[in-house]
């Protein structure tokens, strides 16, 4: 169900000279809906030149810890969305907000004893710190081990916050800088490298495991995040042990196998709706033309917000990212992604 | 005078004499106890690179532990998916895989089947799906602990329980390993640890020895089933180190000076002192015989020999081999006090007439405590 709650902005904190932390005041009554878990983005709904826009964003805020709910938005060239929050949206103003969803998220081991490897790469920070955080306050055994790309030095998102974390010892950053501008300061670790391959295999060696239970996350643009993963399974980690957040979606596979003019129904919370679909078109549009409530975020296959069980007829999805295996065999589809491959479909989001 | 405890005039010990002596409760322990506990197995450093492994005795279980190219360890059974052969011996370096000796069939250092000569004689089954049979690995300041389980009841932490905090000072991460020492004591395992927790000994058999500490003011107790222990040292020691600041390990402050003397249930001493920390691994060999494999760390600066052993003067031996003298008694070496009582105890237990008279109040508490642990794990009552 799409539900959108008006949340006023409490605050807005300059992070860098591209990115800006949000606070959201959250009244009382909504407390528990938008506590949600470290790892966890909210879906805005903002108005933009009398357009609505759409777009997820990883809560930067630390539920499990207490404080109030942030995000962080990096200003993308020509971006809609991440260039009117950066530029526009002022305090006081009340945006239209999804409660907190998503899966990158954390279970503790009953022993709160592991070694967290943390990935991330620009704006990919957010829910890096989310969890980062919440790690070193609720796990005292588990150590965390951290490598963080960024093109300059000044692009570095919460770097002062990530320096004075820096002093609980079971702490080690690395920060990665790429561009040709970029430059040291003083106390923590730079490499003036980009983070590859070769990298993070010496990362792992300068960094071995405290505790032999580890788990990775990666968050960051998709170059980065597949030398990441690429190099973690060369290495012999475990798929199992991987946790992935993607941003950006990557270029998307055609299939020559759709169906053109397929009739499709969905069900949403017991009202159905039909819809004709073109080849190449996904079934998300054309049925919210028709009246259909589908929530929907990225429209990139990769926040999970548009997922419906598929109940007749097959379906093609060139990206999936935001289903796991098992959503996948219990024939969960995205309808963002999903173009028919057969004349009839039909699917419920309940 | 067929039963032992008719000769008990106080509290009495909560095992039986056979318990020590028989074949039947060595397989037992060995079946119902070390292969269902956490144990020791050796140190971070011993397989620092990928591909270094060790094997180790976990019960029945001879399991190897091996460091993957991501850097993190992890345990499998030593043993053959084809025929059961035993895959690694002792110690080495096998990075570009694992290849049984009888067959050559190879697993990677991640434990997977990766190649098997002449496949095709082997087409009706799916190797694809076999693997090393995993055991669980992990690691705790510097040191390797496993368990024949790849899903253990429970994780290593809270195998602990609360025994990290009376653990100490020591990092034994940041030292580095002088010679081990390895005894064979013909006593059995338990008389070993018994007399290793033993507060009551140390005022007497160890007289000589051992006298730098206050066993006086010794604080001791268990911590889940773990036996920790704590002894200051005395005045002389104190001043002594005083003026000899530069053996003292640089994690252990003057306010921890003292002797830190503990048991890991069941069998892993871990003893850290002001220059040194040692592991003494208790090993089971038979109901009369037992190995007793001592590894000792200290700092870069005490390795060098001569300071090593100037430093190590004043612990009466601790680790300068044997004095040379026949008489243990005389030696002037605590381990050789220690196995002369341990072999002596075991001995006597042929004497029909053997039996424990009485347990004394406090400094034998860890004894009986110890047994308990012990009947518990083989599920009898005391
Ligand atoms: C689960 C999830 C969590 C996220 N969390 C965060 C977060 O914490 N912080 C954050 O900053 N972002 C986050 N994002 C990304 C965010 O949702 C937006 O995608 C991002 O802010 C860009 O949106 P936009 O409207 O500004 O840009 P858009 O207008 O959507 O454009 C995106 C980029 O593509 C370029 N582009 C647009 N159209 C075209 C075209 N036709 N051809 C070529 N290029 C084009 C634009 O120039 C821009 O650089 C998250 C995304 C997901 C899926
Ligand atoms: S809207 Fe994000 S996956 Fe479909
Ligand atoms: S027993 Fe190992 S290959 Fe045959
Ligand atoms: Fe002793």
């Amino acid at each position: 169900m799409s539900r959108a709650f008006r949340l006023r902005v409490a605050d807005l904190r300059r992070e860098t000279t591209e990115a800006v932390s949000v606070v959201f005041d959250v009244p009382d009554a909504l407390a528990s809906t938008f506590r949600g878990v470290e790892g966890q983005h909210l879906v805005l709904r903002l108005d933009i030149d009398g357009r609505e826009v759409r777009r997820p964003y990883s809560m930067s805020s630390s539920p499990s810890i207490g404080g109030p709910l942030t995000i962080t938005v990096k200003s993308m060239p020509d971006g809609v969305a991440s260039v009117y929050i950066n530029n526009h949206l002022r305090v006081g103003d009340e945006v239209s907000v999804e409660p907190p969803a998503g899966n990158f998220v954390l279970r503790a081991n009953r022993d709160g004893y592991r070694t967290y490897y943390l990935f991330a790469g620009g704006s990919g920070v957010t829910p890096i710190m989310s969890h980062l955080r919440a790690i070193l306050h609720s796990e005292p055994r588990s150590h965390v081990r951290m490598a963080y790309a960024n093109r300059e030095s000044k692009s570095i998102i919460f770097n002062e916050e990530l320096g004075e974390m820096e002093s609980d010892g079971r702490f080690r950053l690395v920060h990665y800088l790429s561009g040709s501008r970029a430059r040291s300061w003083g106390g923590s670790d730079v490499r003036r490298r980009r983070l590859d391959k070769e990298e993070i295999r010496h990362f792992l060696a300068d960094h071995p495991p405290v505790s032999q239970d580890c788990r990775y996350l990666i968050c960051g643009p998709p170059g980065l995040m597949e030398a990441v993963e690429g190099a973690l399974l060369d290495l012999g980690v475990p798929h199992s042990d991987v946790l992935l957040e993607r941003f950006t979606p990557p270029p998307a596979k055609r299939s020559d196998h759709v169906f053109d003019g397929a009739s499709v129904l969905v069900d949403v919370a017991g009202s159905s709706t039909s819809a004709v679909i073109k080849a190449g078109d996904t079934m998300l549009r054309p049925l919210i033309a028709q009246g259909a409530d589908i929530p929907f975020a990225c429209e990139s296959g990769i926040c999970g917000t548009c997922m419906a069980k598929l109940v007749t007829g097959e379906v093609h999805m060139p990206i999936t990212f935001a289903l796991s295996e098992a959503q996948k065999s219990a024939n969960q589809i995205l309808l963002c992604q999903a173009q028919p491959t057969t004349e009839f479909v039909e699917a419920t989001t309940t | 005078m067929s039963n032992p405890m008719e000769t008990a005039f106080g509290k009495t010990p909560l095992l039986p004499a056979e318990a020590y002596t028989s074949q039947d409760w060595f397989d037992r322990e060995q079946r119902d106890l070390f292969s269902t506990v956490w144990q020791f197995a050796g140190f971070e450093k011993d397989v620092s690179e990928p591909g270094d492994y060790f094997t180790v005795q976990v019960g029945l279980h001879p399991v190897f532990v091996v460091r993957g190219d991501d850097h993190r360890l992890r345990a499998f059974h030593n043993i053959c998916r084809h025929r059961g052969t035993q895959l690694l011996r002792a110690t080495g370096q096998s990075s570009t895989g694992i290849v049984c000796p009888y067959h050559n069939w190879t697993y990677s250092i991640n434990g997977e089947l990766i190649s098997v000569p002449q496949r095709e004689v082997f087409a009706s089954v799916d190797l694809d799906a076999v693997g090393l049979h995993r055991a669980s690995v992990e690691t705790w300041k510097g040191m390797v602990f496993v368990h024949s389980d790849p899903e253990p009841e429970s994780g290593l932490m809270t195998w602990l329980a609360s025994f990290p905090d009376h653990f100490g000072p020591h990092e034994p991460a940041n030292l580095v390993e002088v010679d081990p020492i390895i005894h064979e004591w013909k006593a059995n395992w338990k008389i070993v640890v018994e007399n290793y927790i033993d507060g009551y000994h140390l005022f007497h058999l160890h007289a000589a020895t051992l006298d730098m500490y206050d066993h006086a003011r010794a604080e001791s107790g268990f911590r889940g089933p773990h036996f920790a222990f704590y002894e200051p040292p005395v005045d002389d020691m104190r001043s002594w180190l005083a003026s000899n600041r530069s053996y003292i390990l640089d994690d252990v402050g003057e306010k921890d000076w003292g002797a830190f003397v503990h048991m890991l249930f069941p069998a892993t001493g871990l003893t850290g002192l002001e220059m040194s920390f040692s592991v003494f691994q208790i090993i089971p060999l038979g109901p009369a015989l037992t190995r007793i494999h001592i590894r000792n760390l200290t700092n870069e600066k005490n390795r060098s020999a001569a300071r090593w052993e100037a430093g190590l003067s004043r612990l009466g031996g601790w680790f300068s081999k044997s004095q040379g003298a026949d008489d243990p008694l005389a030696s002037g070496d605590f381990m050789e006090e220690d196995r002369y009582a341990c072999e002596q105890q075991q001995r006597a237990m042929q004497s029909p007439l053997f039996g424990v008279g009485a347990t004394s109040d406090g400094y034998e508490d860890g004894v009986l405590g110890f047994q308990r642990n012990v009947a518990k794990h083989l599920g009898e009552e005391v």
